[in-house]
């Protein structure tokens, strides 16, 4: 009954298929746009995109490593707290040496080293990934302010500052090609490589997978070990912009990159979701933020407004799956 | 009745009616529509078109409660108890009866009568009403699941392959409490792809096929085996084992030992000291009871759980690394038991089940979608894998075809020595009998494998050497031609044979 042409692939049926949630996500965020393009004339200006741009920067970065760690079915709740201690720890290394290699150096590596922990821990050691995050999260946030003693590290070197302030041309930010950059790396990685296909497996059936001759504990490790750098690289770019580093760093962030995540359509479940998804996600919080301010909302609401785009993102996707298995089974 | 799904007919134009105090087997392929049929009976799905009639009055269920209440209760294969809770809650949870005040849960008036329904069947001595049900084993969380049915004063119960994990002996005990509850004048619709089982117990069969009606309501004493099969599969199996093409089986008495194992003794030291060896081309069954350790000695030859002692060796080297990946270079592969929760990825689509473990053993480190197309197109056509195409989930193929994508991926990387564990769990006759021949004409390129399966025609019928297993060691070698299933049988329980 299979006669050869079905059973080939047509590129455009698949990507309907495969990104479907990414793509009506596209559609709300693309209705969004153009609303508030004509509720505010400076909405859609350069300068003001700018603006969101460099306030989701960090945010952008934490959710790659986030979406990362879901696929697999776990959780990273120190992201913030980790991009705080590595920031704070590079930064006074920096601030001491002057010496910008070193300093970018350190924080990567303090990042790397905390996602390793976690990785071993809930890889290796098979301990709940809620509940290792929630502890490095307080680990790390206190370590941040021992070591700070809760002072500011400034005065670094001019160039330190090119991540965050410096302009290609004159004109356009080096951080934005950067974070660009990195969706692009990742999204290649979780989607045309073993590594990322592996850890699809793994976070839908983790022993399925291990029968198959996956090495799962490793895999898991390296998810962690990818959203700890990632912390490093968030911790960069806010304090090479902000051109100094201050102990409350990235606190609080570890919410926003999981709400990123889920509204792309990234299951908490593990097993699905894309980094498509989470870059919708991550511009259209930082969007809708940044309209409410511009229209001139009370700050307040602001959480409201988010809370309920997550809500209303998980309920569309049940619906849609309620409705799947309606028709499907 | 009729049942639509995402524009498919998935049944159309069945009939189906169950007399009080029968028993109605519901047979057909999988895919045939009687689990649809079934959910549709049970409230879980609703029907696009047809009436449902209890005792004369129609009633379309629009929810299970609603089934429930009038009195039409489903036990599905996958259980619905709550693996922390003590079987009298389980049985009683949705009772308002048993909560005091509407919410507080009576725990002793919920024992009690869980007591007096064991006691029912001859079971009070060996369940306790107040123990946790994950400390059930699969036979008796089954006879759990029909006192909850009828606790609820159930006159229809659906059983949705209720033995397909149970032992012989488990069977009958299950058959007994059938035969009681249909004395008092219970009605039960059993769906179930074992014909001999079929027989045993039902008073009439209704086949499906493809969504359609094929036999009504026939009475199973006067419907022959072979037209009961043709109606299921709408075409003759005249030989489900191929039998008939052992002749152009080449020789493998002589063929060089492709897989041996030395003394393997499992983590538990349960499976102890067990050695046998595989010629290229010769299938080797394992037999005997459920919990004989077949599956753990496995599971220990192909690393997946840790041993305490012995070496596996493939042509004569010994696979030093205690790692599955070390175990699949080496050429083995290994088919598990349960294809939802060890085998497949249900999320993902075809072409990435059938790639992964070839993927995980010589991949390189980006994909090539080309190379996997190609890969997984060979093994639809060759394995006649239905699917409407390789980027469909697998969770939406049927048992069947889903076990094809399961033997599919390990075939893809070629091993030496493949080991299958229960390879037709679930699957209907007419994939059984395509996987039968997958299996053989593995053999005849010159494959080694090893078989485990619970079914003795089934391992009467693929093999050529049988060992049969019992309390964790082997009882009995014994070689195509010897096999009955007498004495299969027999090693299983009691006998061991003499050295």
């Amino acid at each position: 009954m299979n006669k050869e042409h079905s059973l080939q692939g047509g590129m455009g049926r698949r990507i309907a298929g495969e990104y479907k949630t990414e793509l009506s996500m596209l559609a709300i965020f693309a209705v969004f746009f153009v609303v508030l393009s004509f509720a505010s004339p400076y909405f859609l200006t350069t300068q003001n995109i700018m603006n969101v741009m460099s306030q989701v920067s960090s945010t952008a970065l934490l959710a790659i490593g986030m979406t990362i760690v879901i696929i697999t079915s776990g959780i990273d709740l120190s992201v913030g707290a980790t991009l705080g201690l590595s920031g704070m720890v590079g930064c006074m290394v920096l601030m001491n040496t002057q010496n910008v290699i070193l300093g970018v150096a350190v924080i990567l590596v303090i990042g790397m080293l905390v996602g390793l922990v976690n990785g071993v821990l809930i890889g290796y050691l098979q301990l709940p990934a809620f509940i290792v995050t929630l502890g490095t999260m307080q680990i790390c946030r206190s370590l941040d302010y021992v070591i700070s003693n809760a002072n500011t590290a400034s005065k670094f070197p001019e160039v330190y500052s090119v991540l965050g302030k410096g302009k290609i041309g004159g004109f356009f930010p080096v951080y934005i090609l950067f974070i660009f950059g990195m969706f692009a790396i990742f999204i290649w990685i979780m989607g045309k490589t073993k590594f990322g296909r592996f850890l699809y497996a793994i976070g839908s059936n983790a022993e399925s997978a291990r029968l198959t001759g996956i090495n799962v504990k490793f895999n898991i490790m390296m998810a962690y070990v990818i959203s700890g750098l990632m912390c490093g690289l968030a911790a960069w770019i806010m304090t090479s912009r902000l051109m100094a580093c201050d102990a409350t760093y990235g606190d609080g962030m570890e919410m926003d990159a999981i709400a990123a995540a889920v509204i792309g359509g990234t299951s908490m479940s593990g097993g699905k979701g894309t980094l498509w998804g989470t870059v919708i996600g991550v511009f259209l919080v930082g969007f809708l933020r940044n309209a409410l301010n511009i229209l001139g909302v009370n700050p307040y609401w602001q959480g409201t407004a988010i809370g309920a785009v997550i809500v209303v993102a998980v309920l569309a996707e049940k619906l849609s799956k309620l409705k799947v298995r309606k028709t499907t089974k | 009745m009729k049942k639509v799904f995402s524009g498919v007919v998935a049944i159309e134009g069945i009939d189906f009616e169950l007399r009080q105090g029968e028993v109605h087997a519901l047979m057909g392929e999988n895919g045939a529509g009687k689990s649809t049929l079934s959910k549709i009976i049970a409230g879980i799905y609703q029907s696009d078109g047809g009436e449902l009639k209890v005792n004369g009055k129609v009633e379309n269920f629009a929810s299970v409660r609603e089934a429930v209440d009038h009195g039409v209760s489903i036990v599905t294969q996958e259980f619905s108890l709550l693996p922390d809770l003590s079987i009298a809650e389980n049985i009683f949870l949705a009772d308002k009866k048993y909560y005091k005040g509407g919410f507080l849960a009576d725990k002793k008036a919920m024992a009690a009568q869980t007591y007096s329904l064991l006691a029912l069947f001859g079971m009070e001595k060996t369940i306790d009403p107040y123990a946790k049900v994950s400390r059930l084993s699969v036979a008796q969380m089954q006879v759990i699941e029909i006192l909850k049915a009828v606790s609820t004063q159930a006159r229809v119960i659906i059983l949705d392959e209720p033995t397909a994990s149970l032992s012989v002996k488990e069977i009958e005990i299950l058959f007994g409490i059938v035969r009681k509850l249909k004395a008092e004048g219970v009605g039960f619709i059993i769906v179930s792809h074992k014909i001999n089982e079929i027989y045993e117990i039902s008073d009439r069969i209704t086949v499906l096929r493809d969504g359609r009606l094929i036999l009504k309501g026939v009475e199973t004493a006067s419907l022959a085996q072979d037209e009961l099969i043709r109606a299921m599969v709408g075409r003759e199996v005249e030989d489900l084992y191929g039998a008939g093409s052992t002749g152009e089986k080449p020789d493998w008495t002589h063929a060089p030992v492709a897989f041996e194992a030395r003394g393997i003794t499992d983590q538990n030291n349960y499976v102890r000291d067990i050695s046998f060896q595989v010629r290229q081309g010769e299938i080797v069954g394992f037999s005997g009871l459920v919990g004989a350790g077949r599956t753990e000695l496995m599971r220990a030859i192909f690393n997946v759980d840790p041993r305490s002692g012995g070496q596996v060796l493939i042509d004569g080297q010994e696979i030093t690394g205690r790692s599955i990946k070390a175990s699949v270079a080496a050429g083995l592969g290994f088919v598990p038991e349960d294809r939802k929760t060890e085998g497949l990825i249900q999320e993902l689509s075809v072409l990435k089940n059938v790639g992964l473990a070839k993927l995980a053993a010589r991949g390189g480190a980006v994909l090539n979608r080309r190379a996997e197309e190609a890969d997984c197109n060979e093994m639809v056509r060759r394995m006649e894998i239905k699917t409407a195409n390789i980027d469909l989930l697998v969770k939406n193929l049927s048992g069947g075809n889903q076990q094809k994508v399961l033997l599919a991926k390990w075939i893809l990387l070629d091993p030496k020595v493949l080991i299958i564990d229960e390879p037709t769990r679930g699957v209907d006759i007419g994939a059984k009998s395509d996987i039968y021949a997958i299996l053989r004409s593995l053999a005849a390129r010159g494959m080694a494998i090893i078989l485990v399966s619970s079914e003795i025609p089934e391992v009467m019928g693929v093999c050529d050497t049988i060992y049969v297993m019992r309390e964790g060691r082997v009882t009995a070698r014994l070689t195509a031609q010897e096999a009955t299933e007498e004495k299969i049988g027999y090693y299983s329980t009691i006998g061991v044979e003499k050295a």
